[in-house]
């Protein structure tokens, strides 16, 4: 068993003095002031590989007085790090509960935890996470989870990042995501200047000009090619480094290479298993500065002439090593810890039966932790050398693969895993497991949008369950057709909901039962029977109470549709916002999707446009099913405002929705195109669009899809009255009862729709209040309109909106700045509803946001930042 | 990423002196839109003064209204637009 590693600061580049980062270690030097003073930092400092981020960090971990507690991990260059590594170098030191709570795969545990031992005792605290671009899922969460919290506390993180990786890597989305929180601060390493390295070259006699051309400033490829002294000029890091290899001795150039297989963090004790290698050997690498000493292991310089060293091993050699260093491994050490970097070893060396020793442990070891996304590359790894499994085996680690996927939002490969599991367990003739896969099926396909595959997986499920007997499986297999009816409009989803809950309740699995009430109830909800909504909320307790967040999710998505059903926005809103934070709490984003498009609809039909493209965005990058919805939400807001780019949304949306063949999406899609077609004057074009699906939506009683999709028939002259079972606002619209319909489109809180209406108006006031209210949402297009209609009447019509004159640096909505100055005034958020005539509840949202926007915890500090911008 | 002509108009004229003060203002609307991975390539000034037509780079036309909105400049409209070259067919 190997010891554990103690961490003290690695004090790099010693021997080559640091130039040119006073700026940088001023800047660290101001935020640990100002953790000091218990507003905590964030810090990421990136930079492109061999820039000296590792040589900055150490240099500025040596200047701290020796009283401030210094906590320092790193993550690891592997395919799949292990879950939480850098935490694992930190948390022994850090408090030894932690690393307790990591044995036990308690997640939430670990970040408590975490937190506390940061808040706890003497301020500052310096923490330091090296190479973030390696870091595994877990750790980046466990970095969003400090940067909402690190703020009340006296810590400084410290986080080094390559900032030359790709837009699409997980680091880069992390930073995306934390651009606006407002304790988190970037420092960038750039390459050094000419100055700097003609000041570096002044002891030796290479030219500083040519030297900084080739290098491009790279401080790592600098201090290399100086190391060698006049030998050349190298033409890559590479080439420097093997260069300087080949000048070592024979038995010594033999370590190095079993170093670099080895790992960033190289124990001795394994090096010397692998072959004849001495402390002799070791302490020339040591003189030579390819390795550091840190503690009890050593580690390379940079993770730059690791990789020069390792690609420079012929293949059938490395693999050899790999081998070697495997053999080390497994006989020094037996920790989970080791899992990870044992399964590449294993695959590395092509070591097949070390691989499915390994990798399926490494993956469940993962799995608990919630880095999915090394558990689904562990589970794939294991599966490349799964031919010697039993077909039982390699199916269960096929089913551990699909349900790692999904929450990856990686549905297609999800989908084939299970088709590949099911294929296995037919074989076999385990007929519940495979009519359980064809369950899972139905949700993964109708997640994609392939709603016809959907249909015939869960068909299948009943064809082969039902034939067995009653069972949990066909419990769940009744409740998915149930769900799917529903989705569908389907009456038959009642028939469907009782069957799976007389199962449910004799033979109990929970989720079944949340999914068959939720699924009712919904269709009875949207068909307005007032009971619907209560049947939702008995199988969200279900979920809740089974622990099964999945289901819950749902049924927050559900509860949210139940309410726009009877138009009540802001009680929609709030279901889906509670579902959104449901699953940001924990992680489980992938079920937060449907949530969070139906959050950005709210938000679009409330008139807060810019929320709701931003909360778009992240659906859009998904290829969840709710991502035709956010794409006609978004379509439609820049129809709105005469922004481009809406038709290619548009057209997507169609064709998906197509796939999906259900009237909530094709009449969404429809209703988009009419108003796009609507508002960029095409209206010859609108009753096209909506013509067959009004008739749909009348065949199945759909009172929203009916008011809106006869609207765009009204407005094209093809419906002269309003159609039976239209939602009310719209049918007043079309029964030319525009006041009425203005007010109750206001009353329900659609501002641009009672604008809308305002335009059937023959006064010139009801016209001018229709152009103030397009004025405050930014609807260009609609207001071109109105002003036409005035101009038709005689009329002046009024300038265009004032420009903005002040900028809104937080980044807060015109309604936030609004809340902000009224909390600035002293007003209760009691006070505040009555102005705005909006809920107390409603309120509360906003002060809340504010508060994180501003970074600030009170409504008395937020007061306070409310003066302050009043001075400015 | 997408290029955009961006049209703006300033009631109250646009005065960026051609000074230090000049540049501390353009490069702080460099520095904010870099934030939204949004590059300000260049913009045309009317003679007046009250219009501007400015071309970026950006992600999305949101994008382009979210740095307008930190940078508390006014948009008009926004065109998406690709370089058309007289010399391109010679």
């Amino acid at each position: 068993m190997l010891e554990a590693t103690a961490f003290e600061p690695h004090l790099n580049f010693a021997a080559v003095g640091l130039v040119e980062r006073e700026a940088q270690l001023g800047a660290l030097g101001s935020w640990l002031a100002e953790a000091a003073a218990g507003e905590g930092r964030l810090v990421f400092v990136g930079g492109e590989a061999g820039a000296g981020k590792s040589a900055l960090v150490g240099e500025f971990c040596r200047s701290l007085p020796s009283n401030v507690p210094l906590y320092l991990g790193a993550c690891e260059p592997l395919s799949a790090p292990r879950p939480l590594g850098p935490l694992s170098d930190i948390a022994p030191s850090l408090d030894s509960v932690i690393v307790e709570r990591m044995r036990e795969g308690d997640r939430s545990g670990v970040f408590t935890d975490c937190l506390a031992a940061l808040t706890a005792g003497p301020v500052p605290k310096v923490m330091v996470i090296e190479d973030a671009h390696w870091a595994d899922e877990a750790t980046l969460d466990l970095l969003q989870y400090l940067s909402r919290r690190v703020g009340s506390t006296g810590a400084l993180l410290v986080v080094t990042y390559r900032d030359d990786v790709d837009r699409t890597e997980p680091i880069s989305i992390l930073l995306g995501d934390l651009a606006s929180v407002p304790v988190v601060r970037r420092l960038a390493v750039p390459p050094l200047s000419p100055a700097a390295v003609a000041e570096l070259t002044i002891d030796s006699d290479l030219d500083p000009v040519k030297l900084h051309a080739e290098t491009n400033g790279n401080a790592f490829f600098v201090t290399e090619i100086l190391r060698q002294g006049s030998h050349g000029m190298p033409v890559s890091v590479a080439d420097a480094v093997l260069a300087r290899v080949r000048r070592l001795r024979p038995a010594a150039r033999e370590t190095i290479e079993v170093a670099a297989v080895i790992g960033a963090k190289v124990e001795p004790a394994i090096a010397r298993s692998v072959g004849e290698i001495g402390a002799d050997e070791l302490d020339e690498c040591v003189a030579n500065g390819f390795l550091l000493s840190e503690g009890p292991v050593l580690v390379f310089r940079h993770e730059l002439a690791r990789r020069a060293v390792l690609e420079s091993i012929p293949p059938g050699r490395r693999s050899q090593l790999h081998a070697g260093v495997l053999r080390g491994l497994r006989e020094l050490c037996g920790e989970p810890d080791y899992l990870a970097r044992l399964a590449e070893h294993a695959e590395e060396a092509g070591d097949a039966d070390a691989v499915l020793e390994f990798a399926p442990a490494a993956g469940d070891s993962a799995s608990r932790l919630r880095s999915h996304r090394e558990a689904a590359f562990q589970y794939a790894r294991a599966l490349r050398f799964a031919g010697r499994l039993s077909a039982a085996d390699r199916a269960a680690l096929l089913a551990k693969r699909a349900d790692e996927c999904l929450l990856l939002d990686q549905r297609d490969d999800a989908i084939s895993a299970w088709r590949e599991a099911i294929v296995l367990w037919e074989e076999l003739g385990d007929r519940v497991r495979a009519g359980d896969g064809w369950r899972q099926l139905v949700c993964a396909y109708w997640n994609v949008g392939r709603r016809a595959d959907s249909e015939l997986a869960a068909d299948r499920a009943v064809e082969i369950l039902e034939p067995l007997g009653p069972s949990p499986e066909l419990a769940w297999a009744y409740a998915e057709q149930c769900c799917l009816n529903m989705c569908a409009q389907d009456p038959a989803a009642l028939t469907w909901g009782e069957k799976a809950l007389a199962l449910a309740e004799e033979y109990g699995p929970p989720g079944a039962m949340a999914r068959a009430l939720q699924s009712s109830g919904t269709f009875m909800a949207i068909n307005g029977d007032p009971e619907g909504e209560e049947m939702i909320r008995r199988g969200l307790d279900t979920a809740l109470e089974a622990g099964l967040d999945k289901e819950a999710a749902l049924a927050y998505n559900n509860l949210a549709c139940a309410a726009w059903a009877r138009l009540d926005l802001e009680a929609a809103a709030e279901s889906a916002s509670k579902g959104l934070q449901f699953c940001q709490d924990r992680d489980i984003h992938s079920y937060g999707l449907g949530n969070q498009s139906n959050l950005a609809d709210f938000s679009f039909w409330a008139g807060e446009w810019d929320r709701a493209a931003e909360l778009c965005k992240p659906v859009l990058a998904s290829n969840h099913v709710s991502r035709i919805a956010s794409m006609v939400v978004l379509a439609r807001i820049r129809a709105r405002r005469r922004d481009p780019e809406v038709w290619p949304l548009l057209d997507e949306a169609r064709q998906l929705a197509t796939g999906v063949a259900e009237l909530q999406y094709t009449a969404l899609v429809a209703a988009g195109r009419a108003e796009a077609h609507w508002l960029s004057g095409n209206s010859h074009l609108v009753a096209g669009e909506v013509r067959e699906l009004f008739e749909q939506a009348m065949a199945l009683k759909s009172s929203w899809h009916i008011g809106e999709l006869g609207w765009w028939m009204w407005r094209s002259g093809e419906l002269d009255d309003p159609p039976e079972g239209a939602i009310r606002p719209f049918a007043l619209q079309m029964a030319g009862d525009w006041e009425a319909a203005a007010s109750e489109w206001a009353e329900h809180g659609f501002p641009y729709e009672a604008a809308m209406a305002r335009l059937d108006s023959p006064h010139v006031t009801d016209l001018r209040s229709a152009v103030e209210t397009f004025d405050r949402l930014g609807a260009v297009a609609a207001r071109e309109l109105a002003g036409q209609r005035l101009r038709q009447l005689g009329a002046v019509v009024p300038r265009g909106p004032r420009r903005s004159t002040r900028s809104n640096p937080d980044g807060l909505t015109s309604r936030e700045v609004e809340v902000l100055g009224m909390v600035g005034r002293g007003l209760t958020d009691a006070d505040i509803a009555k102005v705005l005539f909006i809920s107390t509840r409603t309120v509360n949202h906003h002060v809340s946001s504010i508060l994180t926007k501003l970074g600030v915890s009170s409504r008395t500090e937020a007061a306070e930042a409310a003066r302050i911008d009043a001075e400015v | 990423m997408a290029r955009y002509m961006v049209e703006r108009t300033f009631s109250d004229c646009l005065d960026i002196p051609v000074n230090g003060e000049g540049e501390k203002v353009c490069l702080g609307v460099v520095d904010r839109n870099a934030e939204l991975g949004v590059t300000w390539i260049h913009s045309y000034v009317s003679e007046d003064k009250t219009k501007t037509f400015c071309v970026y780079d950006g992600p999305d036309p949101e994008a382009i209204r979210h740095a307008a909105t930190v940078n508390g400049l006014p948009v008009d409209s926004i065109t998406r637009v690709t370089v058309l070259d007289p010399y391109f067919y010679q």
